[in-house]
């Protein structure tokens, strides 16, 4: 899968300072259009507003908000959406969680804390080399 | 049982005895008092509003709680998750601050002569006592916390109520969120790859 380095991405995490970091490493990869969403619910409503989006990277304990599974869910139930590409950055790291997101239809899976270089690697994974 | 029940088959009881010719003596009839007193406390407090109300506070309290804190063990050892916990939060948050320090002395460094990014840096430094005053306010929280569910637990043993132990959230796929585990517990990223790619 080539890359497009300019390809619109969405961050979503109900935690303000992840958000900035995640957009940091991100601009520093070379991925500069970036949107940011809060939870599953506010993620599905910018994903329907607008098309062209390249790729999604999630957080998955957003509670009270929609979790990162239920949201992966709906994106690949989704006929517009189904195709996007979806990293899980998490805390989560039991066995059972990755089997599950893995089973919904995640293309990577970062444990957090995490750097930029195992973010790129992941990306490089998902698109190939750029 | 309800109320009516417990003192019908008490009142049965008499009864019998009394049909049997066996007669009714007074300790017969203080026993099955202390029994009804006994069943009436426990039948009568849980229908009250207070023991209704303790119900609330234990769900909120565990609602609160999540992970981070467990109940009184049956031998009354407080199981020590609470201080792992807080100790692996007080842990990452003075890395994560001395990093950010040492950081922020290197852009000082490498602009000596600059007295803008001097100015920022600083307050970048300034700024990492967050973990310390995270920590101490942690603390004093869990501290409450444990305070108050030791005195619960008290009283539902005495009104016989059943704890809770759920320290483990399943979200609505039916997945257990555990959160973030302990370092000597957590696999790396190289493990979850290799969980990952194999499946």
């Amino acid at each position: 899968m080539a890359v497009d380095m300019n390809m619109k991405i969405l961050i979503v995490d109900d935690s303000r300072p992840m958000l900035k970091i995640i957009r940091s490493l991100l601009k520093q990869i070379g991925f500069g259009n970036v949107e940011e969403a809060t939870d599953g619910h506010d993620a599905l409503a910018k994903l329907n507003a607008n098309g062209g989006w390249g790729l999604i990277i999630s957080d998955w304990n957003m509670e009270p908000g929609m979790n990162g599974l239920p949201f992966l869910k709906e994106v690949r139930a989704a006929a517009a959406l189904k195709h996007i590409p979806f990293v899980m950055v998490t805390a989560e790291s039991k066995t059972d969680n990755v089997i599950a997101a893995k089973q919904a239809g995640v293309n990577n899976y970062i444990v957090k804390p995490f750097n930029a270089e195992t973010l790129k690697g992941k990306l490089k994974a998902v698109f190939g080399e750029f | 049982m309800d109320l009516t029940g417990i003192l019908s088959n008490k009142l049965q009881k008499l009864k019998t005895a009394k049909n049997d010719g066996k007669g009714v003596n007074f300790e017969d009839i203080s026993q099955i008092m202390v029994e009804v007193i006994d069943d009436l406390k426990g039948t009568f407090l849980r229908d009250s509003i207070i023991y209704r109300e303790l119900e609330s506070i234990r769900d909120a309290i565990e609602e609160a709680k999540g992970e981070t804190i467990t109940i009184l063990s049956d031998d009354g050892k407080t199981i020590p998750d609470a201080s792992l916990q807080l100790d692996a939060v007080i842990k990452q948050s003075e890395d994560a601050a001395n990093d950010i320090i040492d950081a922020a002395c290197k852009i000082m460094e490498l602009a000596p002569d600059n007295a803008e990014i001097s100015a920022e840096a600083t307050k970048i430094i300034e700024k990492c006592d967050f973990g310390d005053l995270s920590r101490q306010r942690l603390v004093k929280v869990v501290s409450h916390l444990q305070n108050i569910e030791t005195r619960l637990n008290k009283l539902f043993d005495a009104l016989k109520m059943e704890r809770k132990e759920t320290d483990e959230k399943v979200c609505e796929s039916g997945v257990v969120l555990t959160g973030p585990q302990l370092s000597a517990e957590a696999p790396s990223q190289d493990d979850i790859d290799a969980l990952f790619d194999s499946l």
